[in-house]
Formats: structure tokens, C-alpha cells, sequence
């Protein structure tokens, strides 16, 4: 078995399709892309750093599921980053922001914060995918340190991206709108018993070492 | 540190003229001026010079690996001049093993003869620093009042760093990490000192007696310094008998003369070595003399000079056992097949002297080759190596005890417990032997390591895991065709543990 990107792809091309035959792109491609671009940027952004997530746990899922989940979990952050840079295409040819406040966060006339939140989530992200792509250079004592460390501002950007998705365009559904909650709950629930289980293993090891020093 | 006392005080004897010793008959601490005296001055060799000396009087590391002190000195000059770089001289005195004394003997009566040895060493190389690690405080005291004694020099400058005691603070890594202010543990990393050392800066580091035996033997010259001893083996050696007395020995004397000398008998075997070496039976003990060739054929290691004969009266497994948690305590609990293998053999063999039948024995002899190969220093190799010779020389004790009949003696702990010693550059050593067809080399960090195995489905042919699902080895030869594949699982390790390197 050899897992990679390749079951996630025609995941994200399933969800393009669906999403846009919902919003009836035949008709309108332009007005579509206005804001599906956007809507797949973020579910696909939000599915990257729950499987990302999901391919840490060792309590669950074996090896292979494991390598099958960082398969899909770098399938999906390849298309996030694609509809991404779909979706900053179309908003400055559409003139609704300026090339400039695209790439200057907070630099926007009319919501200088929540088009700022955007800019900094998609910079996070790229920094963030690029230390996913050259990880295998972070093979060291403290390099992989360094490299949780950097991986780490998924979480950031992905708390910028999900109020800038929900507050900056149209009025969002009530439904994505819990959906999207009960994600960010499910993350801080994880998150939350990841960092306790850490504290409680430093914790044994402290009282280990000093009980023969 | 906790404890008050900086641990046992060596009594000194010698066999023959004393060298190393010189002086300290008349006095108790060797002073600058006592230490000319009995000495004279020190010559500056340059470092082709000091290689042929040391070449010549086949000088070893006393630390415990043995390694010919002329290659490593080699090593570093080359290295120093590959790079263009300073270099530094390391002393190692964190004698971290319990049968062993000799190291703190020297540093603390007769500090200015291992100092004139690194500084030597480090002129030769045109190092800037000479850095002494200590474990006991009253050796810290010492070495630091022998540096105040010889006030400010042109040339290298020397110091000295107290570092927490424990068994694996005298491996190299450790040792240099520990003098940089960083955490005094064995780094995963397979780099050897000569290479990389402090600062990152090639690093001659070496064992305190290998240095004080440099210095006197700078004075007399080979063909003086082979007035004694065997001619394969020339000069004197510093032992530890019974963990108390520190006696300095011609090579060649029977090791029942040393014995006799301290007051005690080969009585039910000798562990020479330390605690990460083996256990001579009686007869064996009887035959051997102190050199490195005969308690080699005899079936045990010279290493740091630790003789501890094991008395009549206490049941050799209680010993055994208790040693075995000792050591297991002792692991830094940073690789897991140490941290978790080591109690767990402990365990098999409580359970076997507990008659636990021949099961349980058979659970402590896989148990203990699960640990082999497998931990970032040689701790978890040289406690395996331990626990096996004490099953093959006590095998009638074991196979009586676990078959619930005892022995109906107590466990006396004569074996002395204070704390462990280093067994050197084990790591240099093995990226050699696996030096071979393929090009590169799959490299394991068993201090990251988590046992997710997730390497194991990505490459079957090339990587297992144990039982404990940890990877089975930690250097694996990568053929080419298997590069892509390994870079996968260098990429998809959950901890980053995997490493490519070249091989040699």
C-alpha cells in the first residue's frame, strides 16, 4: 500500500462539483467564483487541519490509517491553497480589494479588519504548507522542535481565516455557521487533552529524575 | 544534588613505584610545587611528537572503550585542519561508575598532572580551551584551586564545569552538552567528538587518567614509561577494587596480588569493567592478570579499571537483581527501548530469583537482547551486556533460585551503589563497522523516536519494529533504489526521528 495525495483529490474535485452545481454555475461562473472560490479555500483549509489533526492519534487509528489520513490531509491543503489563490485572483479582478490591500494586511478601505484577518491567515498558511512540503529538513534534535513550532500557526490562521470567511462576505448560513463551530470545538477539545497529556508526561519525568538525583 | 556527602573517599595504594601517584606519599594534595617536584617540568611536544609518543606506549582511553589515543589525536588534527577551525580539549572526569574511583583519586590529589596532560594536548593542537567536567563538588573544589595555583597562562585557557551525576553523564555527547550549559544527556545524533565537539569546534575529549598517564609519559619518554609493565601492554594502570581503594599497578601483576593487597578474594566471581562490564568466575579471576589482552581472554573487559570481587556471604541474583534496577534507574529515559526495556528486564529477573521457573529466565534473556543496538549512548548495550555475563556465570544460582530453591543468603549490596560511569564512544565506533556497500544510511533518533511505527508500513524490507514497537535497529545501509521510499518515511515520521545521512 502506498498512500498519498491521490485519494483526496478527487475528494476536492467531488466537492467542487457538488458546491458548484448547487450554486448553478452554469449560469454564472463569475458570480459563482465570487464567493465559492472563497467557501472551498475554507472547507478545505478547515478539512486540512482536522485530518492533519486526526493523523496524530495513536489511540484510534493504526499506521496505516494513520499514513492515509496524511495523505488526505496534504491532498486537501494543496486544493485549500489552490481555491486560495482562486479566490484572491478573483476578488482583485473584481475589484471588491486592491492588489495592494491583498497583500498589506489591514490596508483595506472599506473593512480594514476583516480583509487584514484574510491577507494574514493566507501568508500563515503558505509559511505553513512550506514547512509541511520541506519537513523532511527539520529531521533533527531541535529542528523538530523548530518545526512544530512553525506548523503550529495552522491553528492562527485558521481562527483568522474562519472569521474573516464568516463576518467579510455574504451573511453566512446559521448551519455552516455551527458547523464551522462545532469544528473549532472539536480542535480545542483535542488540542486540550493533547497539551494535558504532554504537562502529565513532563510532569512524571520531573518527579522521575528528581526522585534519584 | 541533594546529597550532602560528594560521595566515597578513594584510599590510595600502589604496586611498585608509584607514577601517576608520585608524591603523594608525603603529601595529601599535590600542590604545584610538590607536583614539580616530584615530576619536574612539562615538555610541549608538537602534535606529530605527542601521536608518536602516545603511538608508541600504545596508550588507550582509560574511560572504558580502550580507544587508541594516538587515532582520536589524529583525528582531531585532521578534522581541525579539514575545517580551518580552533579546536578544544575535553577532560572527562564525571566518573559516573560506581566501582570506580580512579579518575576522582586523580582530580582530587593530583589535579596538576591531568592538567599538564590537557593543556599539553591542547598546545600540540593549538586549541583555546581545555574544559574539565566533574560530577562531585570536592572535585570541582579541587581542579578549580590547582587553576588558581597556576594563575593566568599564555595559551590555552582551562575550566572546569560541574555537571549532575548520574551513569550516562560521562558518554561524549553528554559530556560536551553538559559543559556548553545544555542538558548533560547523550545526543541521538551519531557525530563523534573528533568531528563536532564543543562549540561544534573538533574536540579531543578523553578520559582524566588518559590524560595524567599522557603527561608522565611526556616526561619519561616511550622507552622510560616502558620500564614497566608488559611490553605489549607498557606502564601502569589506575584499578578500583571493591569501589574504595584506588591502586596504581604495573600491567602484568595478577589480579589476586591486587586483590590480596586491598584485603579481599576473587571470593564467588569479579565483575571487572564496572557495571556495564563482565563477571570473571573464580577460577578465571584466579588465572588473570591486570592487562587488557588477559582479562580479555578470560571472558571480561578492562574498561575503567573497576575490579569488585563479589564476597561468599550475599547471594550473587539478590546482587544481580539489584544491580539490574539500578540501571534501569539510571537510563535517561530519553530513548524508549532503554527506558522501557531496561525495568522490564529488571523485572524478568526479580521474578526469576523469585522462582519464577524457567520462564521467567527465558523472559529476561529476550529481554535483554531487545535492548541491544538500540538506545542513543551504550548504556542500554552495556547494562544487556551485564545482566548476560552474570547469567552465564551465575547460571546455577539463577537456575536454582528460579526453580524456587535459593540460596538462604541475604543480599548484602557489596556491590557498591553510589553512582555510574561512561562507556565512551560507542557511537563513533558503530557508524564504522556499518560503513559499508550502500552509499547512505537510514538513521534513527532514539531520543525523538516515539514508536508510532508508521516508517515500518513505508518500508517494509528495510525497517522492523520490536516487539516493544520500536524500531529493531538504528542504522540501517539505504540502498539507492530505496531512497524515495525512505525519504517518505523521513517525511510522514510523526517525530521527526528519521534521519538520511551518508554512511562512514
Amino acid at each position: 500500500m502506498r498512500p498519498s495525495a491521490r485519494p483526496a483529490l478527487p475528494a476536492a474535485i467531488l466537492l467542487l462539483l457538488a458546491v458548484a452545481a448547487q450554486a448553478g454555475v452554469a449560469e454564472r461562473t463569475q458570480e459563482f467564483l465570487d464567493f465559492g472560490a472563497g467557501v472551498l479555500a475554507l472547507v478545505s483549509l478547515t478539512s486540512t487541519v482536522l485530518w492533519g489533526l486526526a493523523a496524530t492519534d495513536r489511540r484510534l487509528l493504526g499506521s496505516a490509517h494513520r499514513l492515509l489520513a496524511q495523505g488526505v490531509h496534504r491532498g486537501l491543503a494543496v486544493a485549500g491553497l489552490g481555491f486560495l489563490a482562486l479566490h484572491i485572483w478573483v476578488k482583485v479582478a473584481e475589484d471588491r480589494t486592491s492588489p495592494a490591500a491583498a497583500a498589506v494586511p489591514f490596508a483595506d478601505n472599506g473593512q480594514p479588519f476583516l480583509i487584514g484577518l484574510g491577507t494574514m491567515a493566507g501568508y500563515l498558511f503558505v509559511a505553513v504548507a512550506v514547512s509541511g512540503a520541506f519537513r523532511s529538513a527539520f529531521s533533527s534534535v531541535g529542528g523538530s522542535r523548530r518545526w512544530r513550532a512553525l506548523h503550529m500557526a495552522a491553528y492562527p490562521a485558521w481562527g483568522a481565516a474562519l472569521v474573516h470567511g464568516l463576518h467579510a462576505g455574504r451573511p453566512a448560513a446559521g448551519w455552516a455557521t455551527a458547523a464551522y463551530a462545532l469544528c473549532l470545538a472539536g480542535v480545542a477539545a483535542a488540542l486540550t487533552l493533547r497539551l494535558r497529556a504532554r504537562l502529565r508526561e513532563e510532569r512524571a519525568e520531573r518527579t522521575g529524575a528528581g526522585g534519584q538525583s | 544534588m541533594n546529597r550532602t556527602a560528594p560521595g566515597p573517599v578513594p584510599s590510595l595504594a600502589t604496586v611498585g613505584p608509584p607514577r601517576l601517584l608520585a608524591g603523594l606519599d608525603e603529601t595529601a594534595w599535590m600542590d604545584r610545587e610538590a607536583h614539580l617536584a616530584a615530576h619536574g617540568p612539562a615538555p610541549g611536544p608538537d602534535v606529530d611528537e605527542l601521536a608518536a609518543l602516545a603511538e608508541d606506549i600504545g596508550l588507550r582511553g582509560r574511560g572504558g572503550a580502550g580507544f587508541l589515543f594516538a587515532r582520536k589525536l589524529r583525528a582531531v588534527a585532521a578534522a581541525q585542519r579539514r575545517k580551518g577551525s580552533s579546536a578544544s580539549v575535553v577532560v572527562n572526569g564525571s566518573e559516573g561508575e560506581p566501582g570506580c574511583l580512579k579518575d576522582t583519586a586523580l582530580l582530587l590529589y593530583a589535579p596538576h598532572l591531568v592538567l599538564d596532560g590537557a593543556l599539553m594536548a591542547a598546545r600540540a593542537l593549538g586549541a583555546d580551551r581545555v574544559a574539565v567536567g566533574v560530577t562531585r563538588p570536592d572535585v570541582e573544589r579541587s581542579v578549580r584551586r590547582a587553576l588558581a595555583e597556576r594563575g593566568p597562562e599564555p595559551g590555552p585557557q582551562a575550566d572546569v564545569t560541574l555537571l549532575p551525576e548520574r551513569f550516562v553523564t560521562g558518554e561524549s555527547s553528554a559530556l560536551v552538552r553538559g559543559i556548553e550549559g545544555g542538558p548533560a544527556l547523550p545526543s541521538g545524533r551519531r557525530v563523534r567528538t573528533s568531528e563536532s565537539g564543543l562549540g561544534g569546534a573538533p574536540t579531543l575529549l578523553s578520559n582524566t587518567e588518559t590524560f595524567a598517564q599522557l603527561a608522565a609519559a611526556a616526561r619519561l619518554g616511550a622507552t622510560g614509561y616502558g620500564a614497566c609493565g608488559l611490553p605489549t601492554e607498557p606502564g601502569t594502570v589506575m584499578l578500583t577494587v571493591a569501589g574504595t581503594h584506588v591502586v596504581e599497578t604495573p600491567t602484568g601483576v595478577p589480579l589476586t596480588y591486587i586483590l590480596d593487597l586491598c584485603g579481599t578474594a576473587p571470593g564467588q566471581g569479579v565483575l571487572v569493567g564496572g557495571y556495564h562490564g563482565s563477571w570473571l568466575p573464580p577460577e578465571a579471576a584466579r588465572a588473570a592478570t591486570v592487562s587488557r589482552d588477559s582479562l580479555a581472554a578470560a571472558g571480561g573487559v578492562l574498561g575503567a579499571g573497576a575490579v569488585l570481587p563479589l564476597p561468599e556471604t550475599t547471594c550473587p541474583v539478590g546482587e544481580v537483581v539489584r544491580m539490574a534496577r539500578w540501571l534501569a534507574a539510571q537510563s535517561a529515559g530519553q530513548c524508549g527501548p532503554c527506558a522501557l526495556g531496561l525495568p522490564s528486564l529488571a523485572d524478568a529477573l526479580a521474578e526469576a530469583a523469585d522462582g519464577g521457573g524457567q520462564r521467567a529466565l527465558d523472559a529476561a534473556r529476550a529481554r535483554m537482547s531487545a535492548v541491544e543496538q538500540r538506545g542513543a549512548c551504550g548504556h542500554p548495550d552495556g547494562s544487556a551486556r551485564f545482566v548476560a555475563s552474570a547469567l552465564a556465570v551465575f547460571a546455577d544460582e539463577f537456575a536454582a533460585h528460579a526453580l524456587g530453591h535459593g540460596c538462604a543468603r541475604p543480599v548484602l549490596g557489596a556491590l557498591p551503589l553510589p553512582e555510574g560511569e561512561l562507556h565512551t564512544a560507542v557511537s563513533g565506533a558503530r557508524t564504522d563497522s556499518s560503513a559499508q556497500a550502500p552509499a547512505e544510511q537510514l538513521l534513527v533518533d532514539w531520543t525523538l523516536c516515539r514508536g508510532h511505527g508508521l516508517c515500518a508500513d513505508l518500508l517494509p524490507g528495510l525497517l522492523r519494529l520490536g516487539a516493544d514497537g520500536y524500531p529493531e535497529r538504528a542504522v540501517m545501509p539505504l540502498p539507492a533504489r530505496m531512497r524515495g521510499r525512505a525519504l517518505r518515511a523521513v517525511r510522514r515520521c510523526p517525530a521527526l526521528a528519521l534521519r538520511i545521512a551518508a554512511a562512514g
